[in-house]
């Protein structure tokens, strides 16, 4: 190794909690103690060419790995209003390390390409009406499906990354990022769940990047927005009032949910909400899906297939000639890093 | 008849059956579940323009629940061209309680399709089908629907031409309802019954209308493809563009863009 090289503490860091490891664990696996790895970490001590190759080698990075700078500038965005959910701090921290590896990655990979025009307003609206002008800033006619919204919102310019399937208690969260000297809006999906759902999420964090951009009121308040913004941008109004003929029932519902590919639960919390259905019609269609156990999955035969973003797996195929390409050029020893291998 | 062959003659009988009924059966398990999620609402409104006072509701409404489910369904079907007629003129000797609150649901609606009868009735009780048809207490009309075990033999002993000239076995849509409210619908077909003694050749489960549903979507639909325009620009420079352009100790970058990263 050169003289005068530089071994990022925070790049240790990184590659330690992408692996899952703790710092006693890696310390193990090295052949050092646990305060050694802190000492590394904080940039205390310098680890010798030996033991950064032992690390390179548990973590599945290479030695140049921890030599490249790190990367500012990239926010948790709306990872950070999820506190009130059911994740842990562990894991919302690995989703987080995941996507910014990712952001790296692409960052360096978009300066060979014309990346696709950004086509997203701010607005200061209500859920409904933001929803409804956002639909017609990225050319959508209010009337009909998205049938492939991932697409639809590649095409304008916001980026979507893959959050690796493992990590699907995070189903999605988004940011705004420095690409190609322009600001650009990123979210971070975790694909390991159904189609709707999918679509959902990320219809649910196109909201948060309209709608809270700079964040504003109470984050419980943020969330409900952003569901409802998620809802009226799947489901406009206008055209909701004719899609749901009366009687609503279920099969009606299942129908609608194969046209506008959102969950069956989703079309009735949309009923409901348009006062096309009572309260309790709704809450008896929720309790006939649960006693068929149709509210934890919906019925196989209707699923939704799901989307693939195709940027970022474009970006490498047009650069590399192998997977394994990529993964040396970005310091990786394999391609199973963060959500590559769902890609390549 | 054998125990074999007997159990032959109820598996012809459900696949005839089933396949006979196969367009009317969503029609009739939607048209219950729909009837089933608008009463409570239709009930609320009657009370409340009726001004019927709160003592009284409950009885109200356990009377009229049945026949208001009973005409929905009816209306439902026939706006999918399903006729169907109510049954009314069979009436149940035995007025005990039980009886006396289902009376009307247990009577039921009755069709024809594809040259079969059939009928569709409220299970006995609630939650306890327990593969078992409301007897047909001491009406002749519905001792007479439920009896069928003649026809099978009939049918057997005629030539395959003469076979349309005997009746078809007559069929019963059962139908019950989980606490929830939640609507299962079975089709069954009547054996032979008196009194309180009642048999079938099978009672089935029918598949909810939902899990019959084609996929529409096919994978392939969703996908369009991104076009992306590439520059001719050198990767080894971006990637490392510190380690390959170190010129006295200062880092330049021979693209001439600036550092990605100094943006932010």
């Amino acid at each position: 190794m050169s003289q005068g090289r530089i071994i990022y503490g925070s790049r240790i860091e990184q590659a330690r909690k992408l692996t899952g490891l703790t710092q006693r664990e890696l310390a193990e696996k090295v052949g050092v103690n646990q305060s050694a790895i802190a000492f590394y970490e904080k940039e205390k001590t310098t680890p010798s060419e030996d033991i950064v190759k032992g690390i390179a080698e548990a973590t599945g990075f290479l030695p140049a790995f921890f030599e490249r700078i790190p990367i500012d500038g990239f926010s948790k965005g709306s990872l950070s209003y999820r506190a009130y959910k059911s994740v842990t701090a562990k894991e919302e921290d690995k989703a987080y390390l995941n996507a910014k590896l990712l952001y790296e990655h692409l960052g360096i990979m978009a300066k060979s390409f014309v990346l696709p025009k950004l086509q997203l307003p701010i607005i200061r609206e209500r859920p409904e009406t933001s929803a409804e002008i956002t639909r017609a800033a990225l050319g959508v006619s209010p009337d009909v499906p998205i049938n492939n919204l991932t697409y639809l919102l590649e095409k304008n310019g916001i980026i979507i990354l893959p959050l690796p399937v493992f990590l699907r208690k995070i189903d999605a969260f988004s940011t705004w990022i420095y690409l190609q000297d322009d600001k650009r809006p990123l979210i971070a999906e975790s694909f390991g769940k159904s189609g709707d759902r999918i679509r959902f999420s990320i219809a649910h964090e196109v909201g948060h990047l309209v709608m809270h951009n700079p964040p504003k009121s109470s984050i419980k308040s943020m969330e409900k927005e952003a569901n409802d913004f998620a809802s009226a941008f799947l489901m406009p109004k206008s055209i909701m009032r004719n899609e749901f003929t009366q009687p609503v029932n279920l099969f009606s519902i299942a129908e609608l949910k194969l046209k506008w590919r959102v969950s069956m639960q989703a079309l009735i919390f949309r009923a409901k909400t348009l006062r096309i259905i009572t309260d309790r019609q709704a809450t008896y269609l929720f309790s006939q899906m649960s006693a068929r156990g149709w509210r934890i999955k919906e019925p196989n035969n209707l699923n939704i297939p799901v989307e693939k973003p195709q940027l970022f797996r474009k970006l490498i195929e047009g650069l590399y000639d192998s997977p394994e390409k990529y993964a040396s050029d970005m310091g990786m020893s394999d391609t199973r890093g963060a959500g590559v291998a769902l890609l390549v | 008849m054998s125990a074999e062959n007997d159990q032959n003659i109820s598996e012809q009988l459900k696949r005839e059956i089933f396949e006979d009924f196969s367009p009317i059966t969503p029609i009739i398990y939607i048209a219950l579940e729909t009837a089933q999620s608008i009463i409570p609402d239709c009930l609320d409104l009657i009370i409340e323009k009726c001004k019927i006072e709160n003592e009284f509701t409950n009885k109200i409404c356990a009377y009229l629940r049945p026949t208001l489910i009973r005409s929905i369904v009816q209306l439902i079907l026939k706006s999918n061209n399903v006729e169907t007629l109510a049954i009314t003129e069979e009436k149940i000797s035995s007025m005990n309680d039980d009886w006396g609150r289902l009376i009307l649901s247990n009577n039921g609606l009755a069709g024809n399709y594809a040259q079969r009868n059939y009928r569709i009735l409220k299970a006995f009780k609630t939650n306890a089908i327990a593969n078992k048809l409301p007897p047909p207490g001491q009406s002749i009309k519905k001792q007479k629907y439920y009896c069928n075990f003649h026809l099978r033999q009939s049918r057997m002993k005629l030539f395959t031409e003469d076979i349309e000239q005997i009746p078809k076995h007559n069929a019963i849509y059962l139908w019950d309802e989980s606490s929830s409210g939640s609507i299962f619908l079975y089709l069954a077909c009547p054996k032979w019954g008196k009194g309180n003694k009642v048999s079938a050749y099978f009672i089935e489960p029918v598949e909810h209308p939902i899990t019959l549903l084609e996929r529409l979507i096919s994978p392939e639909e969703i996908t369009e493809e991104l076009g992306l325009e590439k520059l001719q620009i050198d990767l080894d420079n971006i990637i490392n563009p510190e380690t390959e352009n170190i010129q006295d100790g200062e880092i330049s970058n021979e693209s001439g863009q600036d550092n990605l990263w100094e943006q932010n």
